[in-house]
């Protein structure tokens, strides 16, 4: 998996960017991919906005004054610090990778496959016969009538979510949901403690 | 509408517009003489009898669609669109060595289905793969033909509109399943031959909206509903609810 290879990559976890700073690596490349990462996401942040960081490395803690001049820079806060992990609590809420995501604006057609190690997210619908494969999440704003299999790669916490569910076959961390009697309206499929959660939801 | 139009029949092997233009007796040279003969594409292309600006190049029932190439087909059409102000391919069933040989000189591409799910699953498959051949929502259009009406205000087929919003392409023209169809067909006589049928307008309105003219999809669905009983026995037939 590509992604697994970044040192800095941002994580969409309960309303907070969280972005992730690996170990074994120097400040100045942290910094410098940190500042990419969030040149990158500026559609996501508007001015005065905060985001997270989890320093895998608890040592490094000298990082965080650094970190918080370049959010300043940015015309961003520096909400809070996470240092090794990320806490309990924090682990059992729905996470999206920001980094890795394919996103598509177009109809998934019969016949088509879209693969992604990362999440998947689609502007359109999912026609019948087409298959979606994610190593993560999906999310979709339009119908989905076709195959959905997410978190392929084994991810906890994946999840899809969908303006409207008519899916003969949807695949989630292994466990198969075969003509499942979904709700109408956007829903929310997630996997959480080796279980299913279908619940209708409003986007 | 006056202007110059050369169809193709891309069917090799399984031709029939000949048959259905009335012009099966007029054919010399067929693509096949283009592509392995030495013919020159306007040589082999023929005119129509009554509709002089309609021509065909008409395709060979003793070749198989491997014995044309893309490259041969993008140089036929090249060639004749210096001729001719529209050229268009008839596609054959399938998706395969046909289907490519058909749109890799298409500017456009017009997908035409039945109202059925199986029809339909199999055009969203062919718009996929328009999609990979570079071809877009702007460039690909849906002409829905043999619809029923009473069927759709029973319920029980569905109605362009949902065919629509299903495939998600702009609809181009709506053709309802006529009799009319199947006797011109037989007659080799062009049915919009027939003045101001309601079968003739409607491909009249096809025409125009490929020719880029206004006119609303709309006046189809009034063509539509402008039902064909008339006189005493369509009067019974409305009353007593018969098709």
């Amino acid at each position: 998996m590509a992604s697994e290879k970044e040192i800095v990559y941002p994580k969409f976890i309960d309303g907070d960017i969280i972005f992730f700073l690996e170990k074994n690596v120097t400040q100045k490349q942290l910094l410098e991919e940190l500042s990419e990462n969030l040149e990158k996401l500026g559609n996501f942040f508007s001015e005065g906005d905060g985001f997270y960081i989890l320093v895998k490395n608890p040592e490094m803690y000298s990082i965080v004054p650094k970190v918080g001049k370049l959010a300043k820079e940015k015309k961003l806060y520096l909400s809070g610090v996470y240092f090794e992990d990320l806490p309990e609590i924090k682990k059992k809420k729905k996470e999206f990778r920001l980094s890795g995501t394919n996103i598509y604006r177009k109809h998934v057609r019969s016949g088509q496959i879209l693969d992604n190690p990362g999440d998947i997210i689609i502007f359109g619908n999912v026609n019948q016969g087409a298959e979606i494969r994610a190593g993560g999440s999906v999310i979709v704003f339009g119908k989905v009538r076709g195959t959905v299999r997410v978190g392929m790669t084994q991810h906890k916490n994946t999840f899809i979510v969908a303006s409207e569910m008519d899916s003969p076959l949807v695949e989630i961390c292994g466990i198969v949901l075969n003509n499942y009697a979904w709700p109408k309206g956007p829903v929310s499929i997630h996997y959480d403690n080796d279980q299913i959660n279908v619940e209708p939801i409003e986007l | 509408m006056g202007y110059d139009v050369c169809l193709i029949d891309a069917d090799i092997g399984l031709k029939n517009l000949d048959l259905v233009l009335g012009l099966e007796n007029r054919i010399v040279y067929t693509i096949l003489d283009v592509v392995k003969g030495g013919k020159s594409p306007i040589e082999a292309v023929v005119k129509h009898k009554q509709i002089k600006k309609l021509n065909l190049l008409a395709s060979s029932q003793i070749a198989n669609k491997d014995m044309i190439s893309p490259e041969d087909m993008k140089m036929i059409v090249n060639e004749l669109s210096k001729h001719f102000d529209y050229v268009i391919v008839d596609s054959p069933a399938g998706i395969e060595r046909g289907f490519k040989n058909a749109v890799v000189a298409a500017q456009h591409a017009i997908v035409v289905t039945t109202p059925e799910l199986t029809a339909i699953s199999d055009a969203d498959r062919v718009i996929g793969l328009l999609e990979n051949e570079k071809f877009n929502e702007d460039n690909i259009s849906l002409i829905v033909n043999r619809v029923k009406l009473h069927m759709i205000n029973k319920n029980e087929m569905l109605s362009p509109e949902d065919i629509r919003t299903g495939l998600a392409v702009e609809l181009l023209g709506v053709v309802p399943d006529s009799e009319e169809i199947i006797i011109a067909t037989n007659k080799g006589v062009p049915v919009t031959l027939e003045d101001n049928s309601r079968i003739s307008n409607i491909f009249m309105n096809i025409a125009q909206r490929i020719a880029g003219k206004e006119n609303p999809i709309e006046n189809d669905f009034a063509l539509l509903k402008d039902d064909s009983r008339k006189g005493f026995m369509g009067f019974l037939q409305k009353m007593f609810g018969g098709r």
